[in-house]
């Protein structure tokens, strides 16, 4: 049974690369482009690691990362952002963020948190 | 025996003279009769004992009488010297002992003619020669002289004890000639056959006139010219008289032993020899005597009198003219108490105003007898209506006997019981008024002196002079009282003018303070937003370029990922990755294309409140940037920007453009190889009008020529290459210092350099509500 990995960012390319990405390595993906969308995602299927935007056009990260941790306090919570903002990162790790990665990032630093946080294969 | 007779003679004149003088001059007329009575006493023993020696040879019958009349004037001369005695102590009581004196005296002076007792065996048979031998009578005349002499004594001495002043004084004068008196009578010693020259008539000529000065000078009259020549002729008298006299003596005693035939006449002549040798420098030496122990007081009256008038001319303060007039009476004229009331036109009355020599209660406050008189006041009315000086003694003599003070036409009645109550109660013995004009100005009071002499006329005379002549220096010490203080009114009142201005400056330097900071916190506040507005831009910049850099990003992963797995890959495979890149890189482009295009579509931009310093600082980086890659750093920038420089209104955009573009031209007008390069950029505000703010972008390069200047500014000229110059700068320069309703110069010289003079408005804040715009701005 393949690892469920939700990616929510409204940024289509960059949604549609790390999708391309984690289907070829085996991993079965969902994805969402708004905030609202990715929760009832993490609702439905609960997946074992969600990919979070911080900037979302309808709500905040740092809400989705909540009601995420909420639902399963194991789930491997990766928070990424454009820009450095320090409060932003900080809220992020309160809220029990597991990994924080800054844009630009190459998909071999995010597979490499990936395979730390959920212990390697799909 | 002529010259001592005539010493007789001459000196009974004198005597009757002087008795004369105070017959007349005394205000006490009873006492001037009773003085009078002892003058003519002795002058007639003086007389007739003269008149006796001189009889004596030729007329023996005649000289036995007037030698009884002269012994009668000596044995009648004690008794009047009580009676006056009596009179002077006031000694009520003595009475009978002077009725019993003159009774004594008159019955033996009349026993002269009756009994023969009063010598014996005719003349000639003592060592004068003329002398009678002694009686019993004339021992008993000469008892009786010596037990009224006593008498007298013990007068003087018991009223001496209880007064003091000017009693005091006179009192001591007349103890003194007492002894002299007494020794006028050791003449008598010849007829018991003492051999004792015949001084006595000098001592009575002395005591006499001791007697006259203590009795006439200590009262207000001016006797001292009588004194002063008795005086001199007594002595001169004596001296010459008692010198011959000695001279015969000797002369005949000595050199009659040897038996030499010394004529009497060669005496004579000798003597009158001396005399007329010596007469002058005796005199002068004489009357430097009296002056020095007898006057003296007036010549000491005279120095205060110029002291006091140079003094007053030189004072301008009232309150220091009163001291020194205080000062003068109490320590010169030795006064033993002083006091000065001045007129005062605000209250109407006398005011004390300086007084000195009452011991401790002359201290603030002043004692109540001090305090101030009123126009009514009986010895205001007296000053003001008789306008002399006024002496106690003489209000005294006044009250007792309704005589002593002359009289002045119909004279008010004063109430001078009031008037001598006022005068006692202040210690005073003699007040003097001075007027200005028909006002009396100033009342002096004068205690006693502290000699005990009373005020002489001559020192009233002085006084009131003194005290008229100082009414003038009051006013005017007075005027210049007023003029001082006005004067201190007026510097006060400046004082308090430049103390007003000077807060006023403050305020007004720390309003320009206040303003300055507020400029520089607006200052700060722009290059703050500045920095939020380029943070915000970066951020945004940030995030538009770092997706499609992510997505390009990890296309390249993913290619390579796939290489690796399938190193036989084809193009056409990855094609799609190729075509992401593609779009992804157009995107970041476009980015960089709407960033600049926002920085040239700002002409709309705001207009705010713009430090210009921090809008030509700011750009040179910019420039510097620009001018490494065209390899003309080095260049060295000046900058004269003061700080306290007015904002300007303007955009920042926009001015940052217009400088820019003057940077890049100044470098351009270098050429390469130069190594002195220089700008500089001053700023100022002329004071003619400060509404403006003057640039001044200065270059040395290579300079404009004329034809150039004139169409610098045209759109689309240009003086660089084709390709490189648009010929848009300058004109674009123009426009937009226009736009901010200013205007630009330019001046140049053909390898000298060029200036661009740029005026801008200053920003002011009544105009527009650009404040508003501002804090919107810095909120966004």
């Amino acid at each position: 049974m393949p690892k469920k990995i939700l990616i929510i960012d409204d940024e289509e390319g960059i949604v549609e690369e790390i999708e391309g990405f984690f289907r070829d390595e085996g991993y079965e993906t969902y994805i969402a482009g708004t905030g609202q969308d990715g929760i009832a995602i993490l609702k439905g299927k609960n997946p074992e690691i969600v990919l979070i935007d911080l900037k979302l056009p309808d709500i905040s990260g740092l809400d989705v990362l909540k009601v995420a941790k909420d639902l399963n306090p194991s789930v491997c919570a990766i928070v990424n952002t454009g820009y450095v903002d320090q409060t932003m990162a900080d809220q992020a790790e309160i809220l029990g963020c597991d990994a924080f990665l800054l844009k630009p990032f190459d998909l071999g630093r995010l597979k490499q948190e990936v395979d730390r946080l959920s212990g390697g294969a799909p | 025996m002529t010259v001592w007779s005539l010493t007789l003679l001459s000196g009974a004149a004198l005597l009757l003279a002087q008795g004369g003088f105070a017959f007349f001059k005394i205000p006490q007329k009873s006492l001037g009769r009773v003085f009078f009575l002892l003058g003519l006493a002795a002058a007639v023993r003086s007389f007739f004992m003269g008149a006796a020696m001189i009889s004596l040879a030729p007329f023996e019958a005649f000289a036995t009488d007037f030698f009884r009349i002269g012994y009668a004037g000596a044995v009648l001369l004690p008794a009047f010297y009580y009676h006056l005695a009596s009179r002077v102590t006031r000694s009520e009581g003595e009475g009978f002992f002077v009725a019993v004196g003159y009774l004594a005296a008159g019955l033996l002076a009349l026993s002269l003619w009756l009994t023969p007792s009063y010598w014996m065996n005719g003349f000639g048979s003592y060592s004068w020669g003329f002398f009678p031998k002694a009686g019993i009578l004339l021992s008993w005349s000469l008892g009786l002289a010596g037990v009224l002499f006593l008498r007298i004594l013990f007068l003087f001495i018991g009223a001496g004890r209880s007064s003091r002043g000017v009693v005091c004084a006179r009192l001591r004068y007349l103890l003194a000639s007492l002894p002299m008196f007494l020794f006028s009578y050791a003449d008598f010693g010849a007829a018991y056959g003492w051999g004792i020259p015949p001084f006595g008539i000098l001592f009575l000529l002395l005591a006499f006139g001791t007697a006259a000065y203590a009795v006439i000078s200590l009262r207000l009259i001016s006797a001292d010219w009588v004194i002063k020549k008795g005086m001199l002729l007594t002595l001169l008298l004596s001296l010459l008289a008692g010198g011959f006299a000695g001279a015969a003596f000797f002369a005949g005693r000595i050199l009659g032993e040897f038996n030499l035939p010394v004529d009497e006449y060669w005496i004579y002549g000798g003597f009158i020899f001396g005399a007329v040798l010596f007469y002058e420098s005796l005199r002068e030496r004489l009357i430097r005597v009296t002056d020095r122990y007898l006057f003296q007081k007036r010549f000491e009256s005279e120095r205060v009198l110029r002291d006091a008038s140079r003094g007053m001319t030189q004072i301008e303060s009232l309150d220091r003219l009163v001291k020194l007039v205080v000062y003068f009476s109490t320590m010169r004229m030795r006064v033993a108490n002083a006091g000065v009331m001045l007129w005062d036109g605000g209250t109407e009355s006398y005011r004390t105003a300086c007084i000195r020599g009452y011991g401790r209660c002359c201290r603030e406050p002043m004692p109540d007898e001090w305090g101030p008189l009123t126009d009514a006041h009986p010895l205001i009315r007296y000053l003001s209506g008789e306008r002399e000086a006024l002496e106690a003694e003489r209000v005294r003599e006044f009250l007792a006997t309704g005589r002593g003070l002359k009289r002045h036409g119909s004279r008010p009645d004063y109430d001078f019981r009031e008037i001598l109550r006022k005068m006692e109660s202040l210690r005073a013995v003699c007040v003097i008024p001075s007027f200005l004009g028909p006002q009396l100005r100033s009342v002096l009071f004068l205690g006693e002196k502290k000699s005990g002499e009373s005020y002489g006329a001559r020192d009233l005379d002085m006084l009131y002079t003194l005290a008229q002549e100082s009414s003038i220096a009051v006013e005017n010490a007075r005027l210049y009282d007023e003029a001082m203080s006005k004067t201190q009114e007026i510097v006060r009142i400046n004082q308090e003018h430049s103390e007003a201005s000077r807060k006023l400056r403050l305020a007004l330097e720390e309003t320009e303070e206040a303003n300055k900071k507020l400029r520089d916190a607006q200052a700060q506040l722009i290059h703050e937003q500045k920095m939020a507005t380029l943070g915000r831009l970066a951020a945004s910049v940030g995030h538009e370029v770092n997706n499609p850099l992510t997505i390009l990003s990890m296309n390249i992963s993913r290619m390579i990922l796939k290489y690796r797995k399938d190193p036989g890959l084809r193009v056409a495979d990855i094609a799609d990755f190729f075509e992401k890149m593609e779009s992804n890189i157009q995107r970041i482009k476009a980015v960089v294309n709407t960033l600049t295009g926002l920085l040239k579509k700002s002409e709309k931009g705001k207009f705010e409140p713009l430090s210009l310093k921090l809008v030509i600082e700011e750009t040179l980086p910019l420039v510097q940037f620009q001018t490494y890659l065209d390899n003309l750093s080095g260049t060295e920038v000046e900058f004269n920007l003061p700080g306290n420089l007015p904002l300007i209104h303007g955009n920042l955009e926009r001015l940052q453009e217009v400088f820019l573009n003057l940077f890049t031209n100044a470098y351009h007008a270098f050429s390469i190889e130069r190594n002195d390069r220089r700008i500089q950029i001053s700023a100022y505000v002329n004071e003619s009008d400060p509404k403006r703010i003057h640039v001044d972008f200065t270059d040395n390069g290579s300079g404009i020529d004329e034809e150039t200047v004139k169409k610098i500014f045209n759109y689309g000229f240009t003086t660089k290459g084709e390709g490189k110059g648009s010929g848009i700068g300058l004109y674009m320069c123009r426009y937009i210092i226009e736009l901010h309703g200013g205007e630009i110069k330019v001046k140049s010289k053909k390898g000298e350099g060029t200036t661009f003079t740029l005026t801008l408005p200053v920003y002011d804040e009544g105009e527009k509500s650009d404040l508003k715009d501002f804090s919107k701005t810095a909120k966004a």
